[in-house]
């Protein structure tokens, strides 16, 4: 063993200081990457995301990424996150026209001619990670929660299948899984960001239309993002705290 | 003395009753809440880590490029006149002149997270048309920046046509070597 003493009590010291959690972090933090560290601190983190409208071409990649990375039923219904087209006729905006065959699963069938008049543009849905969910609320034996980390998450372990958060969600983002008959939803891919990695919808987007921030980190992209970008989020009338921001969102979607 | 607890009896059952009653309550609690339930808050904090653990299939662009960090270097060129045009235009960056290269690999290739942990399971190669279309079929709606094209106006020759978009359009670098 290649340790001298001056090593040693250089280990020693950190491990009385610190005790042994912040042992193994403490080099990455030197290193100027904590987010790197084995451990993962969730208090340190308040994960959301960014929707970039004007950069969604509508592939649907998103859709069958977030169905294999977390075996997401194909059945009708079943989605953790879904791409709208809204077409919408400039001279009646109170009437949008919104199709989502198959969620996006499969693209999207072509219905307007180039020069036909329409507004026609994406929107990539999914949980919104409320800081203030309706849904979380509702729960009547503890079975989904906000994470310290600021993720909605389900315990199925202890769901009951009651659908009262599914009825809670004013964004439609929960769905009762057909094969365990609990509720199901975004985890904002929790197995994948607490270890460093970012979502599968945001890791298969062609154009990067979709991007995991964290909220916490003074780094991120996100603060300047948001500053720089005219952002807008879903029903905001409704303060459920949307950690979801959209850039380019047009004011017809719901 | 006898008559002024002659009533002690019922209060005795009554507090039998109730302490029969909070004791198999207690059991109760403490059988059906699991230990580790209101540590963070009214949840289970074992969950916590129970999503943390689930799989991963998609590895990341990153987890690909330790290995195949040249995958999106320009082609080798076909034949030598085409390598003479292109060493005019060289040196090319791939950061800047490959449109394809801020394109994570698992949204043509699937999932790859099996073959990051073990290399013998093999990459799906993919060339099929409609892989291509999905992003690039002129659809009303998409962003002007992303190439579109309708297939059948889309053609140079109708062999090369017919062998599908990468007989032209290599996928790691899509630019043809006649533009």
């Amino acid at each position: 063993m290649d340790q001298d003493r001056r090593g040693f009590l250089q280990d020693a010291g950190k491990f009385i200081l610190l005790t042994g959690a912040a042992t193994l972090a403490w080099d990455y933090v030197v290193a100027g990457a904590p987010e790197q560290a084995p451990n993962y601190i969730a208090t340190d983190h308040w994960w959301g995301m960014i929707i970039d409208i004007d950069k969604c071409i509508g592939s649907g990649n998103c859709v069958r990424a977030c169905k294999a990375e977390n075996d997401v039923p194909l059945e009708d219904g079943c989605f953790r996150t879904w791409v709208e087209r809204y077409r919408v006729d400039p001279y009646d905006l109170d009437h949008p026209h919104v199709d989502s065959p198959d969620g996006g699963y499969d693209g999207f069938p072509e219905i307007d001619k180039p020069g036909d008049g329409m507004k026609v543009f994406f929107v990539p849905k999914l949980c919104n990670q409320c800081a203030d969910s309706p849904c979380t609320q509702v729960c009547p034996v503890g079975a989904t929660f906000v994470s310290p980390d600021g993720v909605i998450l389900v315990d199925k372990s202890r769901c009951l299948g009651c659908r009262y958060c599914v009825q809670a969600c004013p964004y439609g983002c929960r769905y009762i899984d057909p094969r365990t008959h609990t509720a199901d939803k975004c985890t904002l891919c929790y197995h994948r960001i607490t270890k460093g990695l970012t979502t599968a919808c945001c890791e298969t987007c062609p154009t990067g239309a979709r991007q995991l921030v964290d909220l916490k980190n003074p780094k991120d992209p996100v603060h300047a993002f948001i500053r720089d970008h005219k952002i807008h989020v879903l029903k905001p009338n409704l303060a459920t705290g949307s950690k979801v921001y959209y850039n380019g969102l047009d004011g017809v979607v719901r | 003395m006898g008559d002024r607890f002659r009533h002690a009896r019922h209060v005795l059952r009554v507090g039998a009753v109730l302490g029969v009653g909070l004791v198999a309550f207690l059991i109760a609690r403490w059988a059906l809440i699991p230990s580790d339930f209101g540590v963070y808050g009214f949840y289970r904090a074992g969950a916590l880590n129970e999503s943390r653990a689930l799989p991963i299939a998609y590895a990341g662009r990153t987890a690909c490029l330790e290995c195949h960090d040249g995958a999106y270097d320009p082609p080798e060129p076909e034949d030598e006149t085409k390598a003479r045009k292109l060493a005019v235009k060289t040196p090319l960056d791939p950061a800047k002149d490959n449109k394809h290269f801020r394109l994570p690999c698992e949204a043509c290739h699937e999932p790859l997270q099996k073959h990051v942990d073990d290399s013998d399971k093999p990459v799906l190669k993919v060339a099929s048309d409609g892989l291509c279309l999905g992003c690039h079929r002129t659809l009303v709606g998409r962003p002007k920046s992303q190439p579109q094209v309708v297939p059948a106006d889309h053609k140079k020759s109708d062999d090369r046509t017919k062998a599908g978009c990468v007989s032209c359009h290599k996928p790691h670098w899509p630019k043809t070597e006649d533009e």
